[in-house]
């Protein structure tokens, strides 16, 4: 009998790499990703673990620092409420009623299946049953090597009643040259209540393509936010599946393409039970010539009526060449449903920008001030992020050479 | 002593000429109420002062201690000492008072670090001075303030930056008479050799509480005629109809002059 990966292999080979015909790879060439040029998995001699930092995080319960699959430190608090940290065949064995969940079988795309049969970097994170953890969980994943690939595959059970901060990071040197195909899936027991932040700043020539499901259980409550800031191309799609009744999601992202840099995010709040809710609120910036396309998606299945969902988008053109692209869309198959969604994309806006500038701020100065100031609620989200490293790769990513 | 001198100053909105040749001197020392019916021509004086990029100078010149301010960039006019207490602030989303006031003085003093706690201390007896809730440090700014409370917040912001030359736009409408004394309050605080003023004001209330050196009235784009107190009382006896009755500013002009 084949192994999970080679199977996940052998699919890989019959499928074609997704294209232009694909609806929602329609605006993103698969060249900016190259998929062909980065063949071969970032083993520990194709880069220098030296180059590697920890991040400026607080007081955490653990911080874990991977290149790879190289454990650059790991340090871990005596907290309740840390997660066993398993490889993932030893996970679905220990949880098998979430094997289907873990190995579906089934592939949305190549990138998919290739992350499979290809992960440098695969990890099951169980946090336990009723544990409480007061200080942020964070799991960094730095990439190094040029022109590899690296695929980190991130398996998350939340025990039920599970209460946290999970804080996600696939960084980089700044100097490095990867194409990272990521995969996270998690799985949220009843009745937990978390968050979880994804933030991705890679360096200007690597690439990012990223498949996420989250699959919220009964009264699970989900703060989950990513900030999409460095690399030169970023192919997302992330999948909440409310599938238990009364579970609830907080949505946000912040993604900034400056210079060179093409960001398309795909969501997809999917509601499959009854009585969830989901908000969502998706905003971006473009500068120089960069690029963004942003597709969201609310599902509204048969079985859950009484959804309430909520998703906007608005994207703010900094400099008159750069372009932001947005694809709302809804699809309700029941009734008795709140559902809304709205996108608005906009200059800043010159009476704030005079206004700022009457008090001696410089114009560039108060462009970052505004820009800054629309994201501010979404990172405000998480106290406990560095926030100013955070707001410098910002304004990084948007003003290249400036920072 | 700093002076801020306005020479035949012509300005233009969308080809629309609008400020006729303004002549007007302010010292450091003094005070000047500039009043005149809506649509005169006030809030274009002080939006072009600060160089508002809606508004095309056509003739003109505004030296402050000689330099010519209109060639100068916002940040620029600011640095040297001009403020603007905006009729309308605008509301700034996700910055909050406490940034946005730290990091335009660290804009506007360059050279000088801003002392944390001293900068603290200062915006915190500035507030209790002008009667603001400490809160407001750390809510955004303007947003979602009401119309008093975002002409408090004009005031105090030009207590902490502490400039050459204010000038205030309407900063007394819309106040109730308690919100009035204390932004009246705030300006006599600045009062004193270094500080020039210049209050735009369509109704005479506020000068009964800031009492200035030198009353200006704008007609049409122009200084039609100036003097001290007395023209305040002739205002208030007669109204702004006074000035409508006389057809023409040049008519005006006559009659003031004789
Ligand atoms: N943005 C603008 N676009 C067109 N006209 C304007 C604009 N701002 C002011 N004006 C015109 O300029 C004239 C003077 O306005 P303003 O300076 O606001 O007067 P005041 O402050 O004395 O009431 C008015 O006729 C007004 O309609
Ligand atoms: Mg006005």
């Amino acid at each position: 009998m084949k192994t999970y990966r080679e199977t996940a292999a052998a699919v890989a080979g019959t499928m074609t790499w997704p294209g232009k015909k694909d609806e929602e790879w329609r605006r993103t060439p698969l060249s900016l990703l190259d998929p062909e040029g980065f063949a071969r998995g970032a083993g520990e001699e194709d880069f220098d673990e030296n180059e590697a930092r920890p991040l400026p995080f607080g007081e955490t319960g653990a911080h874990l620092h991977y290149a790879g699959k190289k454990l650059i430190s790991g340090k871990m608090s005596s907290e309740e409420g840390l997660p066993e940290i398993l490889s993932p065949a030893l996970g679905v064995d220990r949880f098998p009623e979430e094997k289907e969940f873990f190995y579906p079988g089934e592939w949305a795309d190549r990138f998919d299946a290739w992350n499979d049969s290809g992960a440098t970097n695969s990890l099951f994170l169980s946090f336990p049953d009723n544990g409480i953890l007061r200080k942020p969980f964070v799991l960094q994943l730095d990439s190094l090597s040029r022109d590899h690939y690296s695929a980190p595959r991130i398996f998350i059970r939340i025990g039920r009643g599970w209460q946290g901060k999970i804080f996600i990071v696939i960084n980089g040197s700044g100097r490095e040259k990867e194409l990272v195909n990521a995969s996270v899936r998690l799985k949220a027991g009843e009745g937990s209540n978390f968050e979880l932040a994804e933030i991705q700043t890679l360096g200007p020539e690597s690439r990012l393509v990223q498949h996420s499901l989250y699959d919220l259980g009964r009264d699970a409550v989900m703060t989950h936010s990513q900030f999409q800031i460095g690399a030169s191309a970023v192919k997302t799609n992330s999948l909440f599946h409310l599938s238990g009744e009364g579970a609830e999601l907080q949505a946000g992202a912040v993604f900034t393409s400056g210079q060179g840099q093409h960001k398309d995010l795909r969501l997809e709040q999917r509601h499959l039970a009854p009585r969830t809710s989901s908000r969502a609120m998706y905003k971006g910036a473009v500068s120089g010539r960069g690029r963004s396309v942003f597709q969201g998606m609310i599902r509204v299945e048969h079985e859950a009526p009484g959804t309430d969902a909520y998703l906007s988008n608005t994207n703010l053109i900094i400099t008159p060449g750069a372009r932001a692209d947005a694809i709302p869309g809804l699809k309700i198959l029941t009734d008795d449903v709140k559902c809304s969604h709205g996108s608005t994309t906009g200059k800043l806006d010159p009476s704030q920008l005079f206004y700022l500038m009457s008090r001696g701020i410089s114009r560039s100065e108060a462009v970052r001030i505004l820009t800054e100031g629309m994201f501010e609620d979404i990172i405000s989200r998480h106290p406990e992020l560095p926030a100013d490293w955070l707001r410098e790769k910002i304004a990084g990513s948007l003003e290249p050479g400036e920072i | 002593m700093n002076i801020l001198e306005i020479k035949n100053l012509k300005a233009e909105i969308e080809g629309k000429p609008i400020l006729r040749g303004i002549n007007l001197t302010l010292r450091s020392g003094e005070v000047h109420a500039m009043m005149g019916p809506n649509g005169s021509g006030k809030s274009t004086l002080a939006n072009v002062l600060m160089g508002h990029p809606d508004y095309r100078v056509t003739a003109g010149e505004a030296l402050l201690n000689g330099e010519n301010i209109l060639e100068l960039d916002i940040p620029e006019r600011a640095r040297l000492g001009l403020f603007l207490a905006f009729q309308y602030p605008v509301e700034i989303p996700g910055v909050t008072v406490g940034k946005f006031l730290k990091r335009s003085l660290e804009a506007l003093r360059p050279e000088e670090r801003v002392n944390m706690t001293e900068y603290i201390k200062e915006l915190r007896s500035s507030m209790d001075f002008l009667e603001m809730d400490q809160n407001f440090i750390n809510r955004n700014l303007n947003e979602g303030f009401s119309g008093g409370e975002k002409k408090r917040m004009e005031i105090l912001q030009m207590m902490m930056m502490k400039p050459r030359f204010a000038v205030m736009d309407e900063t007394d409408s819309g106040l109730d008479m308690d919100a009035l004394k204390i932004v009246s309050k705030g300006i006599n605080a600045q009062r004193d050799k270094d500080f020039g003023g210049l209050i735009i004001t369509h109704y005479q209330r506020i000068l009964d509480h800031v009492k200035p050196d030198h009353v200006h009235i704008m007609y049409q784009g122009e200084i039609i005629t100036s003097g001290g107190m007395e023209l305040i009382k002739k205002l208030e006896d007669k109204g702004y109809n006074w000035l409508n009755e006389t057809v023409t500013a040049g008519e005006i002009r006559e009659a003031v002059y004789g």
